[in-house]
């Protein structure tokens, strides 16, 4: 049973000017607990996607919307977002927009605040939080003083002081350098563990992939590959074209066309050197 | 006139002194009350009083120092009232005129100085003000050095591209602002639609009655100020209302 | 020429020291990356190049002369400083606008000003939009003009500030045939950026900052492929040199390529022999 389903699933934005369209028929199944990737071109309608998950289209942004999502069993056209943010978490890419406390304790107890929660449920989902992202020592500190990995793991806390089983991201690491975008990897990958669905927008494909269950390719509004990662790094369809493939990846695919045979294109160290180590192995035989 | 340093008496000190424990609510009573008295009197010696009466509250505070540099700042203000105000009324009044500003200032200096604008918020909150209210003024102190800093960088990025700020007259000074204001205002008008989103996306405004994380009591050392004050007050009032519990020159200026 | 002597650099007395001691030279013509983690002093090393900033200690020589002499209008004509968000400096009312606000505060005739404008818009690709807002563009037209809005002032140096953050792989792709091409005038080109990726591909001279001070500077592969300096500044390696190391791992003789383009023929190699 999918924790996240879209059902022919449009939407048009109406800025005024124009309708834009942004979403075109999207079909999309997610099971719980698993860690997926969301990729394609700037523009591709990924963000739109991601906003469709709480309500915010076409709640917040006004527009056309057919078809039906639905988040862990309710249906985003029936229920406010208010209502979705205890089903899915969003995290949007500056922190800097999303933490509006003076200080940590604060930011974790708005959204249980904001639901009318007594007051000793606020108090034990602020702990909860605090303890489930490891920044107790964060506490009193105003978001001022945060480093930017520390703002986005504070982002991250506020969302599951709700305590939403889907994590949504969208580019949650673009402002960080790779090693800080990797810690937020790292613990999204535990909270995952934790049983939380995760879903990430995500460019930079080299760091996210080794953390990816399933990989979902989008162009132009529609979804054109969606499967393990394995299974979309081999794909030819044009879309991959527009994605920042790790170097590896590449360089197998330039090979493959000399070099055919290869089960699955590998997109990390390991796996690749095992491949080619095996490969040069049989050579050496021969 | 005034230099910046005029502010240093307003921005919050982080501390932990006697006035730093007591309820912002009490804090924001004692400002009310010493206005109301520095407005009940304008004579020198109950302005005098007053003025003595704040100094108790400083060092409480902690905060000498920050409220000195304030006071300092102003000395050329307090020059051109004493000056006006002796020519045009009398010397004792001018000198009152002054305490009565010194007055004003201390008093909020105190509140400002001891209060963060979290527990101001709380307060407002206790006050039972609409949480909107409350909540708009955290949210314009969070976002105060945000923009501050934005502001900051929008500079750097036009003087890199030989814009000079300093240079040129008026005119053509307040010209030399547009290439700063317009990103400025349109990457806040940006920035207000991302934090909407992200307000939106964690229920904001939805609830009607809404519990507090943080709430603020009263202890015995709150309500002890808090009659304090209120006696003062009532003095004070019963003064104005009944001169004859006061010898006469109390209430009268310097014959100059 | 860019020459940097000495320099050490703190906000405020009591604060910590940003940069320590940095020497460096970018000869004209150059195209450096300069790498480092968020914090490792980038930022501030790029605000003593255009004066924004005066070093604390030591000296900044921007074609011989000390930046301390000049205001930062000055040094503008010299150094193009093109910051990371292009919001941050948009504000006319057309592309063209933009352009003409950037000419206008140097004092060059009004035909002069006409041609550097028209130049630019062709040589950017920006002639379609040049009589269009620049505020409803996409992510990526507005960074090309940003680079256009600092390149029609015709200055020796272009120093731009993490250029690829939040760009798609088409995005980026294009932004590196412009820099390159760019590169073709004769003009001294600094990217300041935490992308290995695109360093190593576009980038023949690498400098890596770390806790304000240099651990690495020169060739790109050379340093690029020097254990020791990756790991002291804490960077990921390209992964590709990455594998040749895990490669070499059991097989010590297989060569580092000399340049990023020549690694699928090593690895075809490797699988030949």
């Amino acid at each position: 049973m999918s924790i996240i389903q879209f059902r022919n699933v449009s939407f048009s934005y109406r800025t005024g000017e124009c309708d834009f369209p942004a979403l075109k028929n999207v079909n999309l199944e997610i099971e719980p607990g698993s860690f997926v990737l969301i990729c394609g071109a700037t523009g591709c309608g990924k963000s739109s996607l991601f906003r469709a998950l709480n309500g915010l289209v076409p709640q917040f942004y006004e527009g056309q919307l057919t078809g039906q999502v639905k988040v862990n069993g309710k249906d985003t056209r029936l229920f406010t977002t208010r209502d979705l943010s205890l089903e899915v978490g969003l995290v949007f890419q500056n922190p800097d927009n999303q933490l509006i406390a003076m200080n940590v304790e604060r930011e974790l107890a708005f959204g249980p605040e904001n639901l009318g929660l007594s007051r000793e449920r606020i108090i034990e989902q602020v702990e909860y939080a605090l303890n489930l992202v490891n920044i107790q020592h964060l506490r009193k500190k105003s978001p001022l003083e945060l480093s930017g990995g520390e703002q986005q793991r504070v982002a991250i806390a506020a969302v599951l002081a709700l305590n939403p089983p889907i994590l949504a991201l969208d580019e949650p690491t673009a402002n960080l350098d790779p090693q800080r975008a990797l810690d937020i990897l790292t613990l999204l990958s535990r909270l995952k563990q934790e049983g939380k669905t995760i879903l990430i927008v995500e460019h930079r494909l080299e760091l996210v992939l080794p953390f990816v269950d399933k990989m979902v390719v989008m162009h132009e509004g529609r979804i054109a590959i969606e499967g393990s990662v394995g299974f979309v790094l081999k794909s030819q369809d044009p879309a991959i074209n527009a994605l920042e493939l790790p170097p590896i990846v590449e360089l197998f695919k330039n090979m493959e066309k000399i070099r055919s045979g290869l089960l699955d294109v590998p997109f990390s160290i390991e796996k690749a050197s095992e491949i080619l180590l095996a490969k040069k192995h049989e050579a050496l035989k021969v | 006139m005034i230099s910046v340093k005029f502010l240093e008496g307003f921005r919050f000190l982080e501390g932990q002194s006697f006035m730093h424990r007591i309820d912002p609510r009490v804090k924001m009573f004692l400002a009310l009350v010493f206005t109301i008295l520095a407005l009940l009197f304008d004579t020198i010696y109950p302005m005098i009083v007053l003025f003595c009466l704040t100094f108790p509250f400083i060092v409480a505070a902690r905060s000498v120092t920050r409220w000195f540099q304030t006071i300092k700042s102003t000395v050329f203000l307090f020059l051109l009232i004493l000056i006006s105000t002796t020519l045009s009324l009398s010397f004792s009044a001018a000198i009152a005129t002054c305490l009565r500003l010194l007055v004003f200032i201390s008093s909020f200096s105190i509140f400002f100085l001891t209060v963060h604008p979290d527990d101001l918020a709380a307060a407002l909150v206790a006050l039972k003000f609409p949480y909107s209210f409350s909540f708009t003024i955290s949210l314009s102190f969070r976002y105060v050095p945000t923009l501050a800093l934005e502001a900051e960088t929008i500079m750097e990025a036009q003087k890199s591209r030989g814009l000079e700020l300093d240079k040129g007259n008026l005119f053509t000074r307040i010209k030399n602002f547009l290439p700063i204001i317009v990103p400025l205002v349109l990457l806040s008008m940006r920035r207000a639609l991302l934090v909407a989103e992200s307000l939106e996306s964690r229920g904001f405004g939805t609830s009607e009655k809404r519990n507090f994380y943080k709430q603020i009591s009263m202890v015995t050392k709150d309500w002890f100020l808090f009659i304090v004050l209120l006696l003062l007050l009532a003095i004070g009032v019963c003064i104005k209302i009944m001169p004859t519990l006061v010898p006469p020159w109390f209430l009268e200026g310097w014959p100059l | 020429m860019i020459e940097l002597d000495e320099v050490s650099f703190r906000y405020s007395n009591d604060a910590a020291w940003v940069l320590k001691n940095i020497s460096l030279r970018f000869d004209q013509g150059e195209y450096v990356a300069i790498l480092g983690q968020n914090g490792a002093g980038k930022s501030t090393l790029v605000r003593l190049l255009n004066g924004l900033l005066h070093p604390t200690q030591g000296n900044v020589y921007i074609n011989g002369n000390n930046t301390c002499n000049s205001s930062v209008a000055e040094l503008a004509r010299e150094v193009g400083l093109v910051f990371q968000n292009p919001d941050h400096q948009l504000f006319a009312q057309t592309v063209r606008e933009e352009l003409q606000f950037s000419v206008k505060t140097l004092a060059w005739s009004s035909e002069k000003q006409t041609n550097a404008i028209k130049e630019t818009l062709s040589q950017l690709d920006l002639n379609p939009f040049s009589d269009r807002s620049p505020f409803n563009l996409s992510g990526g037209e507005k960074r090309r003009i940003s680079i256009g809005t600092i390149w029609v002032r015709e200055p020796s140096i272009i120093i731009l500030d993490e250029p690829t953050t939040g760009q798609d792989a088409v995005q980026k792709r294009n932004l590196a045939s412009l820099l390159s091409r760019l590169q073709t005038y004769g003009k001294t080109i600094l990217l300041v950026t935490h992308d290995i990726e695109f360093a190593i591909k576009h980038c023949p001279r690498v400098v890596i900052l770390k806790d304000g001070q240099i651990y690495g500077d020169g060739p790109t592969m050379k340093v690029f492929s020097n254990q020791r300096i990756m790991s002291e500044s804490c960077l990921f390696p390209p992964q590709i040199i990455r594998l040749i190391w895990k490669l070499q791992e059991k097989y010590p003789d297989l060569p580092m390529p000399n340049k990023p383009n020549e690694f699928t023929q090593s690895i075809e190699n490797f699988l030949k022999n």
